[in-house]
């Protein structure tokens, strides 16, 4: 795409873009037909039952998988002309808390949010300890900044994550089931966290999430991913109606908390 | 046990970050001065003790074209020149190649485990020296005897098909990378065994290559050693960067910038031909390579950029300090030197660390 051409009937390029894209590991083919352009400033959820295909759109999106066809772009240029670089200055990625192989203070571990930014031979810069501090801050573990980061617990750890995104300082932040392992304060914390970033530092935002109470109530478009497709892609109302939630997660919408699948559901019934 | 409370009563981040970047010069001037301490003892120190002072003289008058008044021998001249101080240097430059590499290895695996001879290293090298021993050729390439030159090509072919073979394995690369060492190891180890139990005399020969040793030490040698071992050193150093992405995983290295496929072959290669350079010239010492890091990161934390400097002095300060200790006691391997000055000191620091240390 074109910088300053209007497309799809708006005047801002998408932030992140995939067209025709299919994907898969070796024969096997995960995703196909896929066509999504997400813009800046958004707050995008993406949903789908286990091995549909959300954590293949993620690796796309990232980069760190290329697509068998179609173009992954990312401010309107492919994924596969950028250097690693190049994608980490533009898209954070929040992965879920692994092990570490060696002791680490948080502060440590922060600090490699700076990586992409760090000069190969003076290593951290003032500014760059800066940022590491004020991420730290930001997600609320400041007096938690010297402890080893496998004492700490899973919710801890999953803040201290978030903490190197925001440290990485890209415009996009892309965060693979961020609440998954969290009890709920933990949940509502990090929610909020990604609403103030998004609200605040107009960061865009894209994360996969189980949760889909936790989606609908909080995050403003849904893309639902069923069987290696998008089959719906808009506000909680629409993308996650009755019917859609019957098909695709294959669940009674009756037996979930209340959200947008049960005015549906009540409206067919009626 | 670090408790909630004590968390709040901890320092707070700009005091914490300030006594942190302090420390690892602190560490570094004194970890050089010991090893500047250690070099001079270790030349003076022997069978033949010479005055520290002449000993800095003979050094001085070589290397610079200072007329000093000769207070020495011609004797004590070629003990300092032509034996102690290559034998010095090589312990130097060997105990830090094989810290550097240790560091390396245990960053690119993701394992504290691991050491510079866990691609199989160690049983290449070890199975080109006894097939030198067994073979009646008797082959000189510059300064290196048929030994080092199949040490060294035994260590570099062993990680070279553990690369390979594990790059068609599935599963994670690194997981693969380790497992198929491990086998690769197991069957060199075989084949060593069976050159052992066939060498009749030979076999005192390739066990002293087993133990390691710095007794063959010599300018010619280090001529060798010493590049290979200084410039992979450096050139891993630059590359600090990318063990420190690896911290949290092969995919969150490649989100934080880091191109794992190609630093990841370049850092094995680098790594392999310092411990190959190293093996090859002292035969097998275990311990420095895989403790030293992890006492560094002890101190400092798991910054590679401060991690790989200082280890690089703690495992030749180290290296020097064992092999003046195997000399002064009668020619003990430096092997069980280094291990018995390490493992005590090791569970020390172990049993010291406030915040545990899990491995």
């Amino acid at each position: 795409m074109i910088p300053g051409v209007v497309a799809g009937g708006t005047a801002r390029e998408p932030i992140l873009s995939l067209r025709g894209v299919a994907a898969g590991y070796g024969p096997r083919t995960v995703l196909r037909d896929v066509d999504l352009a997400i813009d800046g400033g958004e707050w995008v959820a993406i949903v789908g039952p286990n091995g549909a295909g959300k954590s293949t759109l993620l690796r796309l999106l990232t980069g760190v998988l290329a697509p068998t066809a179609g173009t992954v772009a990312v401010d309107g240029r492919p994924l596969a002309t950028l250097d690693r670089d190049d994608i980490a200055r533009r898209i954070a990625v929040v992965p879920q808390p692994s092990s570490l192989p060696f002791a680490a203070t948080v502060e440590s571990v922060v600090a490699l949010g700076r990586l992409p930014h760090e000069d190969r031979f003076r290593g951290l810069r003032p500014a760059d300890r800066a940022a590491v501090a004020a991420a730290i801050e930001r997600v609320g573990l400041g007096r938690l900044v010297g402890r080893d980061v496998r004492e700490l617990s899973l919710g801890e750890r999953q803040l201290v994550l978030l903490a190197v995104a925001i440290a990485q300082a890209a415009p996009v932040i892309v965060l693979d089931e961020p609440t998954v392992h969290l009890d709920v304060r933990h949940q509502f914390d990090v929610m909020d966290l990604l609403a103030d970033l998004n609200a605040r530092d107009g960061r865009t935002i894209v994360t996969v999430i189980h949760d889909l109470h936790l989606a609908a109530s909080r995050i403003p478009r849904i893309v639902v991913v069923g069987d290696g497709r998008i089959v719906a892609d808009g506000p909680p109302g629409s993308a996650l109606s009755a019917d859609r939630v019957r098909e695709t997660f294959e669940v009674d919408p009756a037996l979930l908390p209340d959200g947008p699948w049960s005015r549906a559901a009540a409206t067919v019934r009626g | 046990m670090a408790s909630r409370q004590d968390a709040l009563a901890a320092p707070t981040a700009i005091e914490l970050s300030m006594a942190g970047r302090r420390r690892p010069i602190v560490l570094a001037v004194v970890g050089l001065a010991a090893l500047a301490v250690a070099l001079v003892a270790a030349v003076a120190v022997g069978t033949v003790p010479i005055a520290p002072v002449d000993t800095l003289a003979i050094i001085v008058h070589r290397l610079l074209p200072f007329d000093l008044a000769q207070t020495w021998t011609a004797t004590e001249e070629t003990i300092v020149w032509d034996l102690r101080l290559p034998r010095v240097l090589e312990a130097m430059i060997v105990g830090l190649g094989l810290a550097v590499a240790g560091t390396t290895f245990q960053g690119l695996l993701r394992n504290p485990l691991a050491d510079p001879y866990v691609l199989g290293t160690a049983s290449g090298a070890a199975l080109g020296a006894a097939i030198a021993v067994l073979i009646p050729v008797r082959i000189e390439l510059l300064a290196f005897g048929l030994l080092q030159i199949l040490a060294f090509a035994g260590a570099l072919l062993s990680v070279t098909v553990v690369y390979r073979l594990s790059r068609t394995a599935g599963g994670s690369p690194m997981t693969s990378l380790l497992l198929t060492g491990y086998a690769l190891g197991s069957l060199l180890a075989a084949a060593l065994a069976m050159a052992m139990y066939l060498s009749g005399a030979a076999l005192r020969q390739i066990f002293a290559y087993l133990l390691g040793s710095f007794e063959n030490a010599s300018w010619g040698e280090l001529a060798g050693a010493i590049p290979l071992i200084a410039i992979g050193s450096i050139l891993i150093l630059v590359r600090a960067r990318t063990l420190n992405g690896l911290l949290l995983g092969e995919e969150s290295a490649a989100h934080l910038g880091v191109d794992v496929r190609r630093e990841r072959a370049i850092l094995l290669a680098l790594a392999s031909l310092v411990t190959a350079a190293a093996v090859a010239v002292s035969g097998l010492i275990g311990f420095v390579g895989l403790v030293v890091p992890h006492v560094v990161r002890m101190l400092v934390g798991p910054n590679a950029r401060l991690v790989l400097p200082l280890s690089a002095i703690g495992g030749a300060l180290l290296m020097v300090v064992a092999d003046l200790a195997a000399r002064m006691l009668g020619g003990i391997p430096v092997g069980v030197i280094t291990a018995v000055i390490g493992a005590p000191f090791f569970l020390l620091l172990l049993r010291r660390a406030q915040r545990g240390y899990e491995l």
